[in-house]
């Protein structure tokens, strides 16, 4: 399946990209999508998946969730400042 | 009512929501927890619109490495009086027909109640985590607004929560970042904070559209912005019982 990741703030500047396409197979989780991630843009590996908050279609997710075909997933930085 | 002056001094937005919105402001109570980087711009544009009674809460006392953002202060304020104290005095000079009530203390689980029962909307310029929490687990079960922004760097998050309506902070955030010294610089908490005031007027006017269920995030290094609509977890152990009650 399909999946597209979208990579906020710093993230960004990290991976050097905007948005990605990952192929995954049928029964990944966000887990399995986090270490294709990691393979394809290594400078997020201090981040990914624990030090990041992620969200699928407004619904914030775990590692074990389960993806389906043409999921998005946002990772924006965790931010606690004021 | 509103007196002669007050609608000579408002009369620039008045233009905008009327006089009926700004007796509104008027009559409103909102408390601002934290008076750091967020908690500075957010007392100054609400003090400044006009806001009735602001309850001013932090337990610290301005440094100066406060001062690269914190614009309250200055550096006669370092290390004397706290800053709810310090925040009073300088919001009085801007407006002095506004009630501003201070606490000088930390929020605990056992003075929240005391502290934030009588107001009608809450801001949370909080800088850390644990008492963000705590916050949003009082206004869940008091169901009161909260506008929940955060920074680090040159980039921030906001949100506006409405128990039993939008997604709290936990079903948003449930693993809270790790507690460190954070890099950060005035613009992004002026930006953010701005922000977060806006919200609080357009919440009580009732004036434009607000930031609930939606989570806007800004990169100010790189001037870009983006906005999710952010969903209530249903099994969220603060606030599912607030959507089970709509229900029924
Ligand atoms: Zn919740």
């Amino acid at each position: 399946m399909k999946i597209k990741i979208k990579f906020v703030s710093f993230l960004r500047e990290l991976s050097g990209v905007d948005k990605a396409e990952l192929c995954l197979p049928q029964d990944a989780t966000i887990k399995d999508a986090m270490e294709k991630v990691v393979y394809d843009f290594p400078k997020l590996k201090k981040w990914l998946p624990q030090h990041i908050w992620m969200f699928i279609n407004g619904n914030y997710v775990k590692s074990q969730t389960q993806l389906k075909d043409n999921d998005e997933i946002a990772l924006f930085p965790p931010v606690g400042g004021g | 009512m509103l007196s002669e002056k007050e609608l000579r001094r408002y009369d620039r937005q008045v233009m905008m929501f009327g006089k009926e919105a700004q007796e509104k402001l008027k009559k409103a109570k909102v408390a601002i927890v934290g008076l750091g980087g967020l908690g500075s711009p957010i007392s100054i544009y609400l003090t400044a619109a006009g806001i009735g009674q602001l309850f001013l809460i932090d337990e610290q006392k301005p440094e100066l490495s406060n001062l690269n953002r914190q614009i309250l202060y200055g550096e006669e304020d370092l290390d004397k009086k706290a800053k709810p104290v310090l925040a009073k005095e300088k919001l009085r000079q801007l407006n002095s027909e506004i009630k501003v009530r201070t606490y000088s203390k930390r929020i605990y689980r056992e003075n929240i109640e005391d502290l934030l029962n009588e107001v009608d909307a809450v801001v949370d310029a909080l800088d850390n985590f644990e008492t963000r929490y705590l916050l949003n687990e009082f206004c869940v079960k008091k169901r009161k607004p909260l506008i929940h922004a955060a920074v680090e760097g040159f980039y921030g998050q906001i949100t506006t929560i409405l128990p039993g309506r939008t997604p709290c902070l936990n079903c948003l955030f449930p693993n809270p970042p790790k507690k460190k010294k954070f890099p950060i610089i005035g613009v992004t908490t002026g930006l953010l904070g701005v922000l977060q005031a806006n919200e609080v007027i357009k919440l009580i006017t009732g004036y434009g559209d607000n930031l609930m269920g939606k989570l806007f995030t800004y990169d100010l290094l790189h001037n870009k912005a983006e906005c999710i609509d952010v969903k209530p977890n249903p099994s969220c152990p603060v606030c599912s019982g607030t959507f089970r009650l709509r229900r029924q």
